[in-house]
């Protein structure tokens, strides 16, 4: 029980976590991954079951999707270039491109450290508990089942939702990246449909 | 689709509400509602794995259990007894105050009407299908049908006492010993206690 117990008193540090995307934007009081991971559980659900997904098993992914940000941190795309402080405003609105290789590299460098920020969140924990959550975050990471590749698509689309919502309040960020990006991101009808609403929805079109 | 969307930016809010029991309290940056959820559904997945439950079931009421927040004020069981006086607040809840059982059931009665209130409003434009598994997870959480929302129920308390402990370590401010008390009153599920004994251990050990 003790092992469980210390399990949740670093989960719990998710609730204290401020996800980055908008730290960055100078978003104030942000989410915290926490809060990420309950809508898009909320979401996945809703609409997982028109998919007729495995919903135990998107429900679970979802809640363990981000759990290596305990140790990893929230990592975007862009660090390497983020360090440069005074620049973080002029490539927010440029968006950067890179190519196939650097994002492969990127993905590599990041899975590394991500697995093994897992690896010490969950070493505790009873081995079924373990196996189960490692399991469910590599199916994640790679898409091995049609759950893990859905909810890989439905964690943009929960984050373009919250960029909207931010970006209505004050337009304080260009909210034109943020399209493009879906747009190559995700390819499920239904999310497509779905994001489609959202433009409707925000854009007044 | 529409439908689901205003959902979904209907329950943001709970990204932003904090928690009113930490407020009242005074606490710095307290927990959201949607974080509490987040850590509820993570104790209630790995304890309910131990007790054999239906963990999706599990999940599912932890979702929704808060989710008549959105519309309905979030009440603590104080509420009936606090002072206006912000000063006073806190004077109140040193005592932790009790209620006579007369009291209790009108407080809960009144509490309940409101959530039910706020939660149909929520899921109204909900598609039919949908709505239909949200209202009868909410009854069955409302009614304990389930094994599983019966634990549900009993680990929202828990986790809630785990925030408390961790907070009065970081602030003071809260009354632990009472609630020490209580929440070994309103707990019975033996998993649930074993665990809230090893909290116990880690948060007290040397302040009993």
């Amino acid at each position: 029980m003790e092992e469980i117990l210390n399990f949740l008193i670093e989960v719990g540090k998710l609730k204290k976590i401020k996800r980055k995307g908008w730290v960055l934007r100078k978003v104030k009081n942000p989410e915290t991954i926490a809060s990420h991971t309950f809508r898009m559980a909320m979401m996945a659900w809703l609409l997982g079951k028109k998919k007729m997904l495995n919903i135990n098993k998107l429900l679970k992914i979802a809640l363990i999707h981000d759990l290596c940000e305990v140790y990893a941190g929230d990592t975007t795309p862009y660090d390497p270039l983020l360090k440069n402080k005074k620049k973080i405003g002029e490539i927010i609105k440029k968006w950067p491109r890179f190519s196939k290789k650097e994002k492969e590299k990127i993905f590599q460098k990041k899975y590394k450290k991500e697995s093994l920020a897992l690896e010490k969140i969950i070493l505790k924990l009873p081995p079924s508990l373990k196996g189960e959550i490692k399991h469910l975050w590599q199916d994640y990471e790679k898409g091995l089942s049609r759950e893990g590749r859905f909810l890989k698509q439905v964690d943009r689309v929960e984050n373009l939702l919250q960029a909207l919502e931010y970006w209505q309040k004050d337009k304080k960020f260009p909210i034109g990246p943020w399209w493009v990006q879906i747009e190559e991101l995700v390819d499920d009808p239904l999310l497509m449909e779905f994001i489609k609403e959202m433009e409707k929805k925000f854009h007044k079109k | 689709m529409k439908k689901i969307l205003n959902f979904l930016v209907a329950l943001g809010e709970l990204k932003n509400k904090k928690r009113r029991g930490w407020v009242l309290h005074q606490i710095k940056d307290p927990e959201t509602t949607a974080e509490h959820i987040f850590h509820l559904a993570i104790l209630v997945w790995v304890l309910g794995e131990k007790k054999k439950l239906n963990v999706e079931r599990a999940i599912k009421i932890v979702l929704i259990h808060d989710l008549c927040e959105v519309y309905a004020p979030d009440l603590t069981p104080y509420d009936p007894l606090l002072p206006k006086d912000k000063k006073k607040i806190m004077e109140v809840l040193k005592k932790w105050p009790q209620f006579t059982p007369v009291l209790k059931v009108k407080k809960e009665k009144e509490k309940s009407r409101l959530e039910k209130m706020g939660m149909n409003r929520l899921v109204a434009s909900l598609p039919q299908d949908l709505k239909k598994e949200i209202k009868a997870l909410w009854k069955d959480l409302e009614k304990g049908l389930t094994k599983e929302a019966r634990f549900v129920k009993q680990a929202d308390k828990v986790i809630n006492f785990f925030q408390g402990m961790s907070y009065w370590k970081k602030y003071g401010k809260i009354q632990h010993k009472l609630w020490i008390r209580w929440i070994k009153e309103n707990v019975d599920d033996p998993v649930l206690l074993d665990f809230v004994k090893v909290l116990e251990n880690k948060f007290c050990q040397n302040s009993k």
